[in-house]
This record gives structure tokens, C-alpha cells and sequence, in this order.
């Protein structure tokens, strides 16, 4: 009886589940040798879709990554540079 | 707790289930169709097909969050209104109960509503049309409870701050502060239902400040903090961020941000719901529509090009005209001929601002309100 119950419940939540917004996974970013370091200073914070829908020059992504840095994101020393560089060749502005 | 635990005790809550742990309506999941700009924080945009009708349901309103929304027990919640003011309150939600509830409709938009149409680009959420709604909110008058506290400043701020926390003990909390005088405002409330329900938690709950014809960056959500000041609140989110040009720059230039001043009043704005952009109607009868509205001027007229703006007609406003909600808008349009068309709308408010072929750039992108344009083709 009891799994009966489990198994009509089970059967509601997955149909609830269906009929509202489902987050979507968030993007994969481009291979390069930085996405691991973007993939682990980035997302303790925030998924990849809000690095992926930018547009920026090498100075602004410079000027987001060190608030970044600021604000906490744990990016060892030497990884500054090549993260920006990483950010401005594949979302960089047109 | 995480999203995924969130949301699926949302949906054993919305089922029935573990009733009294918290309101049904606080965990209810956003609705399908929502366009998810980021997954985490969450950051969703209401498709425009939903602004075909005036008030914007719940599910599709869209969510804008600087970080994992707080979740609020609200048993234990309570709200203190301190610093500048005689008689300190701590209220949990019942006491609030004390001061008359009021409901209005207003629009809630993001100052950053519109961003990915900036050139050159900027950066921030990719908004397009979608981050804003027109929603009933069901609270107390913030002047109230500030009354009740007795503010002792002729002339000052009110500091807002929610339960929200930022991942990393660097980042700076979410603050925000608005001058005393719109704080008193009647019409400037703490407001623990939406559309009639209580506040889901995302938008929210249990209590969010609701700051009509402003930006939504001053309607601060799961709200726990209210503190009177002389002087603006200091944190990031108000010395630098949430700060726009006096007067516009050169685009692709920025000036310190202590040159340029706190996003509040929105500017005024159309757009148009229906028809959508890249259709293919059968010629016809086309009806254009959609809402429009400005930030403390009411809405004055809405005129639409169907000719790329060659030439206006004016729309028919209908529905209801609240003060702070929006106006729906329609115009009866009937093709000459089959080809391309480009149809504007464009609203004008009572001040006798009119909203600008282009939007006016700005280093972080707020307030864009060019006119609303959507290109399609009519057939044979």
C-alpha cells in the first residue's frame, strides 16, 4: 500500500514537473585552455549562460574579471590574463 | 537550499503535500515558456506574447535575482525599521496587519530591460522585451509603518535590504535606498500578495517593497531591513552600480560613476504583443496591439507606423487606466497591398515625452525605450 502511495505521488510530482518552466542546463563553453579555470572561478557564483550571452571588448572583460576578483572569485594570480584573453577571443565584441 | 530541492518540494507543495511548512502559492514553480537568461542566479523573461493581456499572470512574470533567492521561514521572519526614527519596529507578518492594506497595479520593469538592443554592447543580462509585467500588489503603505516608527529626518533616505546573501563573504549585499520623499509616497508599499496570492519566492516572499513608476532595482524582494538615513545607501549596488549618465555619453564612453545618478523613474515605453516579428499574415484586417506606459507621468497616446515610421496614426487606449499600471493599445490595420512591412509603436506620456527612435546608450545599458518595432509580411 505504501508503495502504491509512493508510486501515485511519484507519478503527480513528474507530472507537475512537466507542466511548469524546467531550468535548461546551462551552456558548455568552448574548448580552450582556460574554459576549465572560467568552468571553476565562474561558477561558484554563476551558470555560463551570462559569461556566453556577452559581447565585450579585451578592456571590458578586463573591467568585469577584476570586479570579479573583488567580489571574491577565487583566480589564482597567474590566471588574470589568460581568462581574459580566454573571454574576449570567444564572447568578444563583433 | 538549492533550486532543484526548491522547486521539487515546490511541486509536492503545489500537490498538497507538507501543508504548513509554508504557503502553496510561495513555492510555486515559474511557468513554462519563460525564457531562462541565466539558470543560476535565476534570471527569466516573460515571452512577449504574454503582454497581449493586461495584468501578467504570476508564472510568466519575469524574475530578476543579483543572487540565490532567499528562502524565508516565515514563522521566525520579521522586519525591523530602524536608524533615524524615535520608536525602532521589529514586526513579523501578522503584525503588519495593523496598518491598512492596500492593493494597486503597477509595472514592474528592470532598469535593464532591453540591454541586447544597445550598440555597442554592454554588459549585464542579455534582457530583450520580456523583463518587465503588470501585476496587482497587495500590502501596507510603507509611510505607515515608517509613521508608526516615527522618522525623525525632515529630509533623507530609506535603506532597503533582503534576506538574500551573496555566495562569497567579498561581494557586496544587495542594497538599495530611495529619498524619504518617494518612501513616503501613499502609493509605496510593502507588499506581501501579487496578483492576489502571496508572494512566491521568487518574487519575494514573504514581503517585497513595491516603488511604482521606479526601476524595479528599488523593489526589493524577501525584504528584512528598512533604515532611515541622511544620506543614500553606500553599497556597490548604489555608489556604482544601478547608476546611469545625467545627461547621455557618447556611446561606447563611461564617466566615474560618481557623475552619474541612481536609476528611478522609468522612461516611457510601448510595445507591441501582437502581431510578432517575422509572421506571414494573409491580407487583411490586422488588429496591432499592446501596452504602454510611463514612469510618474501617466501614459498621454500611442500612435503606430505601419511604414517604417514614415508616417503615425493614432491607437485606440482600452482596458482598464489605473495610475501605475499599464495601458493596452490596439490599431485597426488594414493592408494596401501583400509585402514587407515594418509596423512602430510609440508612446508619448503627459509630460510630453515621447519615446525615441533609437535607444539612448549608456555604459550599463538601463532604461532602453526606443520605439517598438516588429517586420513581417503579408501575402496574398
Amino acid at each position: 500500500m505504501t508503495r502504491l502511495w509512493a508510486g501515485a505521488a511519484g507519478s503527480a510530482i513528474a507530472g507537475l514537473l512537466l507542466a511548469g518552466w524546467q531550468a535548461a542546463p546551462a551552456p558548455p563553453l568552448p574548448a580552450g585552455a582556460a574554459a576549465p579555470l572560467v568552468y571553476a572561478d565562474c561558477q561558484v557564483c554563476h551558470t555560463t549562460e551570462i559569461i556566453v550571452q556577452q559581447r565585450l571588448s579585451p578592456a571590458a572583460w578586463g573591467k568585469v574579471v577584476d570586479k570579479m576578483i573583488r567580489w571574491g572569485a577565487p583566480v589564482a594570480s597567474g590566471d588574470r590574463d589568460v581568462i581574459v584573453r580566454y573571454l574576449a577571443d570567444h564572447f568578444g565584441s563583433d | 537550499m538549492n533550486r532543484s530541492r526548491r522547486q521539487f518540494l515546490g511541486q509536492l507543495l503545489a500537490a498538497g503535500g507538507l501543508a504548513g511548512l509554508a504557503p502553496r502559492a510561495a513555492f510555486a514553480a515559474p511557468g513554462a515558456g519563460m525564457i531562462q537568461r541565466v539558470g543560476r542566479p535565476l534570471d527569466l523573461e516573460t515571452p512577449v506574447s504574454a503582454f497581449s493581456s493586461w495584468a501578467t499572470p504570476t508564472e510568466q512574470f519575469f524574475v530578476r535575482s543579483h543572487f540565490d533567492a532567499a528562502v524565508v521561514d516565515e514563522a521566525a521572519w520579521t522586519l525591523t525599521v530602524d536608524g533615524s526614527v524615535r520608536r525602532p519596529l521589529t514586526v513579523g507578518l501578522a503584525a503588519l496587519g495593523r496598518y491598512s492594506e492596500v492593493t494597486l497595479a503597477a509595472v514592474l520593469q528592470c532598469a535593464g530591460n532591453g540591454r541586447a538592443f544597445f550598440q555597442p554592447k554592454v554588459p549585464g543580462v542579455q534582457w530583450e522585451k520580456g523583463a518587465m509585467g503588470n501585476a496587482e500588489w497587495t500590502g501596507v503603505r510603507l509611510a505607515d509603518v515608517l509613521e508608526d516608527a516615527g522618522v525623525s529626518l525632515a529630509d533623507g533616505h530609506v535603506v532597503l535590504a533582503g534576506a538574500d546573501s551573496p555566495m562569497l563573504p567579498a561581494t557586496p549585499r544587495f542594497e538599495r535606498s530611495l529619498p524619504l520623499a518617494k518612501a513616503m509616497h501613499p502609493d509605496t508599499l510593502l507588499a506581501y500578495r501579487m496578483n492576489g496570492r502571496p508572494l512566491q519566492v521568487d518574487h519575494g516572499f514573504p514581503l517585497r517593497a513595491v516603488v511604482p513608476g521606479w526601476a524595479g532595482d528599488i523593489w526589493l524582494k524577501w525584504l528584512v531591513s528598512v533604515r532611515v538615513q541622511p544620506d543614500e545607501a553606500q553599497g556597490f549596488f548604489m555608489q556604482t552600480g544601478y547608476r546611469i549618465p545625467r545627461e547621455p555619453v557618447p556611446p561606447g564612453t563611461d564617466i566615474p560613476a560618481a557623475q552619474k545618478v541612481p536609476v528611478t523613474v522609468m522612461p516611457v515605453k510601448s510595445l507591441i504583443a501582437s502581431p510578432r516579428t517575422g509572421v506571414r499574415l494573409e491580407n487583411g484586417p490586422c488588429e496591432v496591439r499592446g501596452v504602454a506606459f510611463s514612469g510618474e507621468a501617466p501614459l498621454a497616446a500611442v500612435d503606430v507606423s505601419t511604414d517604417g515610421g514614415e508616417t503615425w496614426r493614432p491607437a485606440e487606449l482600452f482596458g482598464r487606466a489605473d495610475r501605475w499600471a499599464w495601458r493596452q493599445w490596439r490599431y485597426a490595420w488594414r493592408p494596401e497591398k501583400p509585402g514587407s512591412y515594418v509596423v512602430l509603436s510609440r508612446a508619448t506620456d503627459a509630460a510630453g515625452k515621447v519615446q525615441p527612435p533609437h535607444g539612448v546608450w549608456n555604459p550599463s545599458g538601463y532604461f532602453w525605450n526606443a520605439v517598438d518595432s516588429v517586420a513581417l509580411e503579408v501575402i496574398a
